[in-house]
């Protein structure tokens, strides 16, 4: 995750598009397929299903840093993003960041993330308030977006396929007709987007750009089915 | 006012307009040049050393905040009430750190009382800080730091030490300033003007300059820059985007969360009055713990 997380944090502190789409090619050159298909999925804005309501891991903050309701709230507010807000009040001085193994982006999902989904309340609340006691704050922060359903990177799609175009050394418009529809991010996904281009294309598949032109509403449905 | 006893010569806590000012020694060449023409009536004390103001006993005592600044003490029939004006805990090569002094009643700030506020280490940041204009130069461009002209911008050259002997530039405002630090013996990186000279190639330098400097007409001489802020309200994310700075640093010469609640326990005051930012968040806090606090309105800011 620590990799993912520079990566976030270069996407989080610049302005440049430049500058986004050199970290992009960046992470995508140096990361492993898997990483790099699901790093693919996050930053198209597609987004995994919450895996914890806000009630819940509310309460889990209250319990296990010790504060009153009403401070935790007030913090909450204050920092205006729950995920934020746990990140900060967990980083604590004398955090103990090397009691958890750093896993990469796709390593996380699949090991630890998606097993949340069958587990007990009590299993689920151990293995999370763990996270928090032994994350370094920037991936504390990202694990608690992917477990809210609430990572949203700053990034335009466009930029996106940019950099997915210059990291594979394709067309824009051959990239973006790769990441069209429905897809799970895997190793097989990644070397498929990736596949020299074929010499003609077969069937034929309309061309025009696909992401520019979809308006709010369309994105928001397609967001809703998009979600694993 | 006719005594005015002053914890520190920020804008918000030292004003003309009173007949006499007191403050600590190491903080009288930085309140002289604030004061300006009132700077007539100014007079230092020794921290520690007590002095009378009619029936009370009164005495400072390093605060930790910035150069002379200072704890106010006042005794007065055996009871015995300390005023904090603005704190830190964390080590600051220029200046003496906060002790905390016995009292009945504590009057502290409260400008970062929520839990959300705690401190990275301070190495760590100006590290931060260092790799950020590393990659601005590789670029090609310079790197300009806002950071308050009066104690946070001496803290940065002085910590940037332990990283570079590379000069750098600094705006007027700061550069008055750090010639009273330099003065009073405090080591700091070197410095050069970005004032006088107007065909200075910028590229690949590093610039501090006072938050009002900002879209003022002096930047243009910086042409493509990236711009950092340096402040305690960088922690939060949403306050990092909102303030439009290209980054934030979390450096902040006041007390974190921690600092606050350790700070006005280990005083032992039976009463805490809160100024400040978040007073009200940290007074419920305190009563839940059985501590007597209470609110006290006051004109203080809050950190820039």
């Amino acid at each position: 995750m620590r990799a993912f997380a520079q990566l976030y944090e270069e996407l989080d502190t610049t302005t440049s598009t430049n500058l986004k789409v050199d970290a992009m090619v960046r992470y995508f050159r140096a990361a492993s397929l898997a990483d790099a298909a699901w790093a693919t999925y996050i930053l198209s804005g597609r987004r995994l299903k919450r895996f914890i309501g806000p009630a819940l891991i509310g309460r889990w903050l209250i319990e296990t840093a010790h504060l009153p309701q009403w401070l935790v709230e007030e913090s909450t507010a204050a920092v205006g993003d729950l995920a934020e807000a746990i990140a900060l009040i967990m980083d604590v001085s004398d955090k103990q960041t090397s009691a958890i193994e750093d896993l990469s982006l796709s390593q996380w999902i699949d090991s630890r993330l998606l097993p949340l989904r069958t587990m007990d309340e009590a299993a689920q609340r151990a293995r999370i308030t763990g996270w928090w006691r032994s994350l370094p704050y920037r991936e504390c922060f990202l694990v608690n977006k992917l477990l809210t359903g609430s990572l949203r990177v700053g990034v335009s799609e466009l930029l996106v396929t940019r950099a997915l175009s210059q990291a594979l050394d394709l067309p824009r418009s051959e990239v973006a007709r790769r990441l069209m529809g429905e897809w799970t991010p895997s190793e097989q996904f990644w070397q498929q987007l990736g596949a020299a281009q074929a010499a003609q294309v077969d069937p034929p598949r309309p061309t025009r750009s696909f992401w520019p032109r979809r308006t709010k509403a369309r994105s928001r449905r397609l967001a809703r089915r998009r979600t694993i | 006012m006719q005594t005015a006893v002053i914890t520190h010569a920020h804008g918000d806590h030292l004003r003309g307009g009173s007949a006499r000012y007191i403050v600590a020694r190491p903080g009288e060449a930085i309140a002289r040049a604030r004061l300006g023409s009132e700077a007539s009536g100014l007079a230092a004390i020794e921290y520690a050393a007590p002095m009378t103001l009619g029936a009370v006993t009164v005495s400072l005592h390093p605060a930790g905040h910035i150069l002379g600044s200072a704890q106010l003490r006042l005794e007065h029939e055996g009871e015995v009430w300390v005023v904090s004006g603005d704190y830190k805990r964390q080590p600051d090569p220029t200046c003496a750190p906060l002790e905390p002094i016995a009292c009945d009643v504590f009057i502290s700030e409260a400008t970062f009382a929520l839990p959300i506020y705690c401190w990275p280490e301070t190495q760590q940041v100006v590290g931060e800080i260092v790799r950020w204009w590393r990659d601005n130069r590789e670029r090609g461009i310079a790197s300009v730091l806002f950071c308050y002209a009066l104690g946070k911008a001496q803290r940065v050259l002085a910590e940037l030490r332990a990283f570079t002997d590379e000069p750098v530039y600094v705006h007027g405002a700061v550069a008055t300033l750090v010639e009273i630090y330099r003065r009073a013996g405090i080591a700091m990186a070197p410095t050069l003007s970005a004032t006088t000279d107007r065909k200075t190639d910028y590229r690949g330098a590093l610039i501090l300059a006072p938050p009002s400097a900002a879209g003022s007409s002096w930047m243009r001489r910086f042409a493509e820059h990236s711009s950092g802020f340096c402040s305690g309200w960088m922690r939060v994310r949403g306050d990092r985007r909102r303030r439009g700075y290209d980054r934030g640093f979390v450096l902040s010469d006041h007390a974190d969360w921690p600092a606050l609640v350790r700070t006005c326990r280990e005083t032992g005051a039976r009463r805490v009055l809160l100024t400040h930012g978040y007073s009200d968040a940290m007074t419920r806090y305190l009563r839940e713990q059985g501590c007597d606090a209470a609110a006290l309105a006051t004109d203080y800011g809050s950190e820039n």
